[in-house]
């Protein structure tokens, strides 16, 4: 054994080990890189491409990464290795805009991952979706309580929309949250059950500039039912039929015309996740039911099971992408449609609603909504939920 | 090891001295290898010592770190034993604990200090902990200079909070220590080894489904995602640890002068994920651990202590994604490596100085312990290429004393004792570290609510706050039967604390117990 004159030293050397320590758990972060080609769409191959966002949106947690193209299109985005989707978007003075996107991949450490993006050109405005409430609210004993859904659809042009014959559905899968769309890629899409369409003859319902239509799901009065305190009893439409039994509507509400009977006893949004879109067929509506052959199918890649109707993407005047949360955020509408996702934040049975972002106040009121084809920056979540219920026609 | 726990709790509740009489106080100064991690060298004391005590507790006030509840009520019994049997010394202990927390929040696992990825809430309720101990040692001397030994140790928790969100902890905890010693004249020498494995499951749950609850899933340093609780959302936890390690105890007695120095180091490793089958995994963690306890003796009675210990973890969160399994048609966690996401450093040293002067072999009339501690605390939070960082660090002065008292079979005892403490903060936004810029820009869908300010405010504020502490302990021993060292005693003992800044918040911990001691 050595003196206690020789280990002493030694001792109080180790005593004042942790201050030689300091700082030696100094890490190297870890990065992953994303080599990113944007190629013009077909149709406007001289766009400026240094306008178009490339946003890699984190899954897991609510971070993302942003950056513009070189002229080239050529970008490398540095990310923290995870879960991300990509977004392309851009909005150009023209009137159109131009989005591109890929769905959920892994990022790995110390690799290079590299994407092909051709552009999706889409017209910007016209008949939109103002305000979508789908996550419904609670009865006043504390149910949750879903019957006083809604969608509001607004004319976001400066020209007479007539509604006559629109339709309106919602993209299957019917949640976000179910793990693969076997029709993502593709360019027609299913519709999850039932299909409605705005009646007419042509020009019934002209929906002027800045005015807004109500389809109610139950249009009836809910405010003795639920907390969201909302009288859909002078709503628009009513999506209603008697075949139904599980629907309501007030006697004064003209009923949507159920075009495609799907399944069920009533007609209900995803309380946590629909994909709603209003479309037209370019054939028109009694012929695109009329060839079931084309249009009429299982989803892709099955045989038997539940048949879908089909639309093509590009007959889609507007759709939105809610979905439950980042991390279960399936794509469904094609991204020419809707770039990115919105979700309510506070969760629902809460009364809240998506609605659109004011983009402008033109001189005489009215007002320009936001429409980028991008969910995640036209629209507002968790705003209580609040219908123009202004009279249209008599 | 359980030391370096100790210590965190001592800075994270304060200086707080452990219940102890006299007897076994005096048997541990006389052999520091007692009640150590080494059992065998509880072959260095003869004297046998058991107690059985009841005890209930209070600790209530505003000066509380943000995990701790606004109240506790705490119950228990115990029971501990050191005696020789032949040519064998054995120890065992028992222990159970009743706590019934009042206003308890953002905690989702017995010690969020383990990881940085917890499950959590921030609605304060009720919870209740239950708590066992038992452990066992045995030191077998084989020969004049070779002494074996072995210690086990086993801990059970079950937890539970009384209002939604509500989590359940079930917390288990087992220690395998072997240990040698050689002797040879007034020098010793001992190794151990240990092997720890914890195993700790937390599940959440809500009863009243009429309004939305919010679970959040931390990362550390409060950042955080936050989702609406429902029965599809993962809201279970599996952590298991698993810690190994070994150390040298060195003791040196050559007369008046003896010096002990006993160090440990190992390793915990540590896997967090989904309890349910095929589950999602949450962040591991791997920590290296020191520590070093050095006593110098001149004397009966004088001795300088001086704890070191080092704690440094590094967190990895697993880059993973869902794929269908082409055997089973199911959906699947796979994992694809992991990423440092999280740094944290503990260091903690504590030297006291303690003169004591003995009344008989077995007690003392006083002793005066002095001491300073300092304890410095790091985090950083790592997203590429962001970092975040916070250093916290408490510095505290205390003294106690111990006065004893013995008149015909009774034995009083007063030991009042005073700390001061104060630290200070360092904490940086989230910037761009130098070595890493990139030409893509950064940012959080909700900066608000992706780290939380407010709870890591008070978290800072009880780490590194001006406080001031007094307290009081006084214990009556009645000297039942002097031939059989059976006594009876009781104990009780306050203390307060109060955090000297503007806020002037105050904390009061009580204290009664009673026991036998034979």
């Amino acid at each position: 054994m050595k003196r206690p004159g020789k280990i002493l030293p030694v001792l109080f050397a180790a005593i004042l080990l942790p201050v030689l320590l300091q700082g030696c758990l100094e890490v190297e972060p870890a990065y992953s890189a994303l080599s990113v080609t944007v190629q013009p769409p077909d149709e406007q191959t001289g766009i400026d491409l240094t306008q178009v966002k490339i946003r890699a949106q984190g899954v897991d947690e609510p971070v993302f990464y942003e950056m513009y193209p070189d002229a080239s299109g050529k970008a490398r985005l540095e990310v923290s290795p995870g879960r991300y989707t990509m977004l392309l978007s851009a909005l150009y003075p023209e009137g159109f805009s131009v989005s591109a996107s890929y769905p959920e991949f892994l990022a790995l450490p110390m690799e290079t991952t590299d994407f092909t993006f051709t552009l999706d050109l889409a017209l910007s405005g016209g008949i939109i979706f103002r305000q979508i409430y789908y996550a419904g609210s609670k009865t006043f004993e504390g149910a949750n309580y879903t019957k006083d859904q809604f969608l509001e659809l607004y004319n976001n042009t400066d020209q007479v929309y007539y509604l006559d014959s629109l339709c309106v559905g919602a993209l299957a899968p019917a949640n976000s949250t179910v793990s693969n769309n076997p029709w993502m890629g593709s360019d027609t899409v299913g519709l999850f059950q039932m299909t409605w369409m705005i009646p007419g003859h042509g020009t019934d319902y002209p929906l002027a500039p800045g005015q807004s239509v109500v389809l109610a799901l139950n249009a009836i009065d809910h405010t003795a039912r639920a907390t969201s305190g909302l009288d859909l009893s002078h709503a628009h439409f009513g999506f209603y039929d008697e075949e139904l039994p599980n629907h309501e509507k007030h006697p004064d509400v003209p009923a949507l015309k159920r075009i495609f009977a799907g399944q069920g006893t009533a007609y209900s949004m995803s309380v946590h996740s629909p994909a709603p879109v209003i479309f037209r067929p370019v054939m028109g509506v009694a012929r695109w039911l009329a060839d079931v052959e084309s249009w009429q199918n299982y989803q892709p890649g099955s045989t038997s099971g539940m048949k879908y109707m089909h639309i093509h993407r590009s007959w889609i005047l507007d759709g939105v992408e809610c979905v439950q949360n980042p991390a279960n955020a399936l794509k469904r509408q094609p991204t020419s449609v809707d770039a990115g996702f919105i979700w309510l934040q506070q969760g629902p049975n809460l009364g809240n609603a998506v609605v659109r972002k004011v983009q402008e106040v033109l001189p005489g009121g009215r007002i320009v909504y936001s429409d980028t084809n991008n969910s995640s920056a036209d629209f507002l979540s968790d705003v209580p939920a609040e219908p123009i219920l202004k009279p249209l026609w008599p | 090891m359980k030391k370096v726990i100790l210590i965190t709790l001592g800075f994270l509740f304060g200086h707080m001295q452990e219940v102890a009489g006299q007897d076994l106080e005096r048997i541990m100064w006389e052999n520091p290898w007692q009640g150590g991690i080494v059992s065998a060298g509880m072959a260095f004391s003869d004297r046998d010592y058991s107690d059985i005590s009841l005890y209930t507790g209070y600790r209530t006030g505003e000066f509380r770190n943000v995990y701790d509840p606004a109240s506790v009520n705490s119950y228990g019994i115990s029971t501990r034993s050191y005696m020789k049997l032949g040519n064998t010394y054995l120890n065992g202990s028992f222990a159970y604990g009743y706590d019934h927390r009042k206003n308890q929040r953002w905690l989702g696992i017995l010690d969020p200090y383990r990881t940085p990825f917890m499950l959590a809430d921030s609605v304060a309720g009720n919870y209740v902990l239950e708590s066992y101990h038992m452990s066992a040692g045995m030191a077998i001397p084989v020969s004049g200079k070779w002494t074996l030994g072995w210690q086990l140790s086993y801990d059970a928790k079950n937890g539970a909070k009384y209002r939604d969100l509500r989590n359940k902890d079930t917390y288990m905890d087992f220690i395998i220590a072997p240990s040698v010693i050689y002797a040879h004249g007034p020098a010793r020498i001992g190794l151990h080894l240990y092997f720890r494995r914890i195993t700790e499951q937390t599940d959440y749950t809500q009863v009243e489904t009429s309004t939305n609850k919010v679970l959040f899933l931390f990362s550390g340093m409060w950042f955080n995602t936050q989702q609406v609780f429902t029965s599809s959302a993962p809201g279970t936890r599996l952590l298991r640890d698993h810690l190994y390690g070994g150390g040298i105890t060195l003791h040196y007695r050559p007369g008046k002068f003896s010096i002990y120095d006993h160090f440990s180091t190992g390793l915990r490793e540590q896997s967090q994920r989904e309890d349910v089958v095929r589950a999602r995994k949450y962040g591991d963690v791997r920590e290296w651990t020191w520590q070093n306890t050095l006593m110098l003796y001149y004397g009966p009675r004088h001795r300088i202590k001086a704890d070191v210990s080092w704690a440094g973890l590094r967190g990895f969160e697993p880059i993973q994604r869902q794929e269908l399994n082409q055997l089973s048609r199911l959906w699947e966690w796979v994992q694809y490596g992991t990423i440092p996401s999280f740094v944290q450093e503990r260091t903690c040293v504590d030297i006291n100085y303690s003169y004591r002067i003995a009344r008989d072999e077995n007690y003392d009339s006083w002793r005066i312990t002095a001491g300073v501690s300092r304890n410095l605390f790091r985090q950083q939070w790592i997203k590429y290429p962001l970092a975040v960082q916070r250093s916290l660090n408490l510095t505290q002065v205390y003294a106690q004393l111990a006065k004893s008292w013995s008149a015909k079979r009774w034995m009083f005892d007063l030991s009042p004792g005073i700390s001061y403490g104060a630290g200070q903060l360092e904490e940086t936004s989230p910037e761009e570290l130098q070595e890493t810029l990139t030409g893509n820009d950064m940012g959080f869908e909700n900066p608000e609510n992706f780290r939380l300010t407010e709870p890591s405010g008070m978290e800072n504020e009880f780490f590194t706050a001006k406080r001031i502490a007094a307290g009081i302990t006084i214990r009556s021993t009645f000297i039942a039967n002097r031939a059989k060292g059976l006594n009876l005693f009781a104990e009780a003992g306050y203390r307060y604390t109060r955090q000297l800044t503007a806020t002037n918040k105050v904390f009061h911990e009580a204290g009664l117990s009673i026991g036998l001691i034979f």
